[in-house]
């Protein structure tokens, strides 16, 4: 503290001091590591498409008699649906609990963590490729990764979020946020895997 | 750069090696160095192979020799692209050439340390121990050489904390799946001495159904386990076979 004072060119009254309310979060966000991503764009959001329906596709064709449509399915409608059923309702929350980082900035979270499933999932196929050609466990093997991803991008998500409250700026918003967000992920995951039932089990 | 000069750059500072030829300012630092890592993984990855391939004696020799060093290389060959993209999920930024640099620069340090333990591997099967210990012997060798490797790699990535870790995991956890699949494809390594000598057996189960049987027989539970062909290979190929050998 004392440093900071003695650069202060003139005696400051207590009235000029801004409220700590905004001060505070900037010096507390600096302590975090910023949490990096290349910028949202259609070809990004088709490129994580592409991988998550070219790994159900791949999965697909290790199955016994199941169609490629089905490995389509498998791989596209689990993380698509979560992300449409429970987007909204994250939301609705977070509006309701007055926080304030942007909604349009929370959608974007979610978008980068789609992202980086499909990267994932576009990363994943030569290794359910190697399966597919050589064991009949491949389809299990992709329901197992595929779970692995989302789970994984679900966390990505729930602390990206935190640092886009952290850096709008309130006071024990983070962990609000936090703890919203991990309330959030647990429907998610649920709900995930309520949708993968169906596809998965068309694919064993 | 001679294969001796890179050996020893490989085995002292690695990270250094692969700072200099990954840096943005040397684009062609990959291919530069790629056939000199390369012939590193075949030589070491050779001669322990052959080492290995010696139990049985014979042509085994030669048919492990060729196979060993890929089965270093199809695993971080089939991974790279998961590794890389685990990473950047975990926000660990690291280039693509950088990754596949430091896999192979790892994959080059097991060698040249597999080639180093050959003697004593050797040594080992001279005395003619059971089939099992020498299966043992092989496997724990590459498991205690295989971390000076890794550890290239672990020290290749920036960044510290939780997601890092996790990036680790999941590659780790990938790279052991492949390599243990890998290994059950280009099987026999170690034959038995009054075995058939065969460069590739069928493509048959997987990995984890052959040692859930063995555990179970250890624990003398036997069953009956015959071996069918699997996967789009061994679905296609395996029946020709069996039809023809009926």
């Amino acid at each position: 503290m004392q440093p900071a004072e003695a650069t202060l060119p003139a005696p400051v009254s207590l009235l000029s001091v801004p409220p700590p309310a905004l001060s505070a979060p900037p010096a507390l966000s600096a302590a975090l590591p910023v949490m990096s991503a290349p910028p949202l764009g259609a070809a990004r959001v088709l490129r994580a498409a592409v991988g998550m329906a070219g790994l159900g596709a791949v999965a697909a064709l290790g199955g016994h008699d199941a169609s490629l449509l089905s490995g389509l399915e498998a791989g596209l409608v689990p993380v698509l649906g979560t992300g449409v059923l429970t987007a909204p309702a994250l939301l609705v929350a977070h509006q309701y609990l007055n926080l304030q980082a942007e909604p349009r900035a929370l959608l974007q979270d979610l978008g980068q963590s789609f992202c980086r499933v499909g990267d994932v999932a576009l990363g994943l196929v030569p290794v359910v490729g190697l399966f597919v050609l050589t064991t009949d466990i491949a389809p299990m093997l992709f329901g197992l990764l595929y779970l692995a991803a989302g789970a994984l991008g679900l966390g990505i998500c729930v602390l990206r979020m935190e640092q886009t409250e952290r850096l709008a700026g309130t006071n024990g918003g983070g962990f609000m946020m936090l703890s919203l967000g991990l309330c959030w992920a647990v429907l998610a995951g649920l709900i995930g895997l309520r949708l993968c039932v169906g596809p998965l089990l068309a694919i064993l | 750069m001679n294969l001796i000069t890179l050996s020893t750059r490989l085995l002292r500072d690695p990270v250094a090696l692969i700072a200099e030829f990954s840096d943005p300012a040397n684009p062609d630092g990959l291919r530069r160095l790629m056939p000199a890592l390369l012939a590193l993984v075949g030589l070491g990855g050779g001669i322990f192979g052959a080492v290995v391939g010696s139990y049985r004696g014979g042509l085994q020799t030669v048919y492990a020799a060729a196979k060993f060093p890929f089965l270093l290389l199809i695993p971080v060959l089939v991974c790279l692209p998961a590794i890389h993209a685990i990473c950047a999920a975990c926000e660990v930024e690291v280039r693509y050439t950088r990754l596949a640099l430091a896999g192979l620069a790892g994959l080059a340090r097991t060698a040249i340390l597999l080639a180093a333990s050959s003697p004593i591997i050797w040594l080992v099967y001279s005395v003619r121990i059971d089939y099992h210990l020498a299966i043992l012997a092989m496997v724990g060798t590459l498991g205690l050489v295989g971390l000076p490797g890794l550890s290239t790699v672990v020290r290749t990535l920036p960044g510290s904390g939780m997601l890092r870790q996790a990036a680790l995991a999941g590659s780790l956890g990938l790279i052991c799946l492949c390599m243990a699949q890998s290994g059950w494809l280009l099987r026999p390594f170690v034959a038995r001495p009054a075995g058939e000598v065969s460069f590739l057996r069928p493509v048959e189960e997987d990995i984890f159904s052959s040692l859930g049987a063995t555990v179970l027989a250890s624990l003398g539970a036997y069953q009956d386990w015959e071996p069918e062909g699997a996967g789009v290979i061994g679905r296609t190929g395996g029946r020709g076979a069996h039809e023809g050998g009926e």
